[in-house]
């Protein structure tokens, strides 16, 4: 039996605003990644243990997998898409390149948008405060000291 | 297969009148975090969900005096920044801080982690050590119910299928308590509790203990008062050998199970060497 309703909504996701038509039950990960074809936000786990399909939402760092994409209705979403300025890299895209923080880069997209939420709220964090920042991000590859590093040198380059 | 309804009331009228109509078949959503893994897994089916986020009832945080009162979509994060809560409350401070991780906590909300009531939740213990009260609103009307009566068991709560938990009450500490909350799990973040503990001491000032709380989490089928523990340290100057005998009650009192986290043994061992480490916190 079929439950299912169907929202008109609108989401605004890296300052551009999208009509969709979406299902009740259709998560805001699967909506991105299928419906705007915005896959930089990766699928790891669906269901918020691993951070991999972080994005902003209204500012702040949420698990989409977890949301319905009809509750995104509204709201102001930033995806990985959304952190370079066309082809200008952002200094902590830079930053994972120079350091090596990037092996696979399944959990690249996650880790960099945590770092631009932590580097917004506090420009000096301590590697402490980094290592807390990022651990909601589960990584494979690197074992996390270059992505720490990479995140630790902007946190000094600033002061 | 996965398939549900989806609707946002747009008052707690309206919410408790659909409640009533759809019964066992709606469930509220608030953060998600756990309703929404439950529901892909399998686990829970619902056939219409109500999401209660932006209900204006059930938000906010206000200092009313000689107690807090949140309400119940009150993000964790939330509690976990608000200097009321840290002044008055510091362990749920504490225990807002290490839920899940910064993203599960910028969603999930108070009042989720306690009707969820799983046994290792991480807010219950603190809740309960402080007297929280729940404020239940549905078709027959309002009713307030301490958090202590209202966990029934994994997942079981004795909210009525037409009520909605809408606000939570905490009384504050006296001061002259000292209170601290813990959390142990695999790992440091992203970690359901294997054990988790809160409890505050009032000692007089030469140091004798007047009244005590301890209620320990994730060890039995709901959080539990240790309170065995509780009346052996009553009256007692707490030494090193009165801490290491209530650990012990502690951890004879709990009944922890064997699962993926953990064996019974090894939780009521760290029962035992947690519980001591949080009364000599305690008792600085």
């Amino acid at each position: 039996m079929n439950n299912v309703s169907h929202h008109n909504i609108v989401l605004t996701v890296n300052g551009k605003d999208y009509s969709l038509e979406v299902a009740s039950d259709r998560s805001l990960l699967d909506v991105i990644r299928e419906d705007l074809h915005l896959t930089g936000t990766k699928r790891g786990c669906d269901k918020g243990d691993c951070g991999g399909c972080t994005i902003l939402l209204n500012g702040r760092p949420v698990n989409s997998c977890l949301l319905l994409a009809v509750q995104a209705n509204g709201q102001e979403i930033t995806t990985i898409e959304g952190v370079a300025h066309g082809s200008e890299l952002n200094p902590i895209q830079e930053s994972f390149i120079k350091h090596g923080a990037v092996q696979c880069g399944f959990c690249t997209p996650g880790m960099i948008l945590m770092a631009l939420s932590l580097l917004g709220e506090n420009p000096h964090p301590t590697r402490e405060e980094i290592q807390e920042a990022i651990s909601g991000n589960l990584c494979r590859c690197t074992g996390y000291v270059q992505i720490i590093d990479a995140i630790e040198s902007l946190a000094q380059a600033s002061k | 297969m996965v398939s549900f309804d989806y609707i946002k009331p747009t008052s707690l009228k309206s919410l408790i009148r659909d409640l009533a109509q759809v019964k066992s078949e709606g469930a509220i959503l608030a953060g998600g975090t756990d309703l929404i893994v439950r529901i892909r897994s399998g686990l829970t089916t619902r056939r219409v969900l109500f999401d209660i986020n932006d209900l204006q009832e059930m938000n906010g945080i206000s200092n009313e005096g000689d107690c807090l009162r949140m309400g119940a979509a009150v993000r964790i994060q939330e509690v976990a920044d608000s200097n009321v809560v840290r002044n008055s409350a510091a362990i749920l401070s504490l225990a807002a801080t290490q839920l899940g991780s910064t993203q599960i906590r910028n969603r999930a909300t108070l009042g989720g982690n306690i009707v969820g009531a799983s046994p290792a939740a991480d807010m219950v213990p603190p809740l309960m050590t402080m007297g929280a009260r729940l404020r239940l609103q549905g078709q027959q009307g309002d009713r307030e119910v301490l958090l202590e009566n209202f966990i029934k068991g994994p997942g079981q709560t004795s909210i009525r299928t037409d009520e909605v938990l809408t606000d939570i009450i905490v009384p504050k500490l006296n001061g002259g308590c000292q209170s601290h909350f813990l959390k142990i799990g695999r790992r440091k973040a992203l970690a359901i509790s294997v054990v988790n503990m809160a409890g505050w001491i009032k000692a007089d000032q030469t140091g004798l203990i007047e009244d005590v709380r301890i209620v320990l989490g994730a060890v039995a089928p709901t959080a539990v008062r240790a309170g065995e523990a509780e009346a052996f340290l009553k009256g007692k100057r707490p030494n090193r050998a009165v801490m290491q005998e209530a650990a012990r009650m502690a951890a004879s009192e709990s009944r922890p199970i064997s699962d993926i986290r953990g064996a019974e043994q090894e939780r009521r061992l760290l029962v035992e060497v947690w519980t001591f480490q949080l009364l000599q916190r305690l008792t600085k």
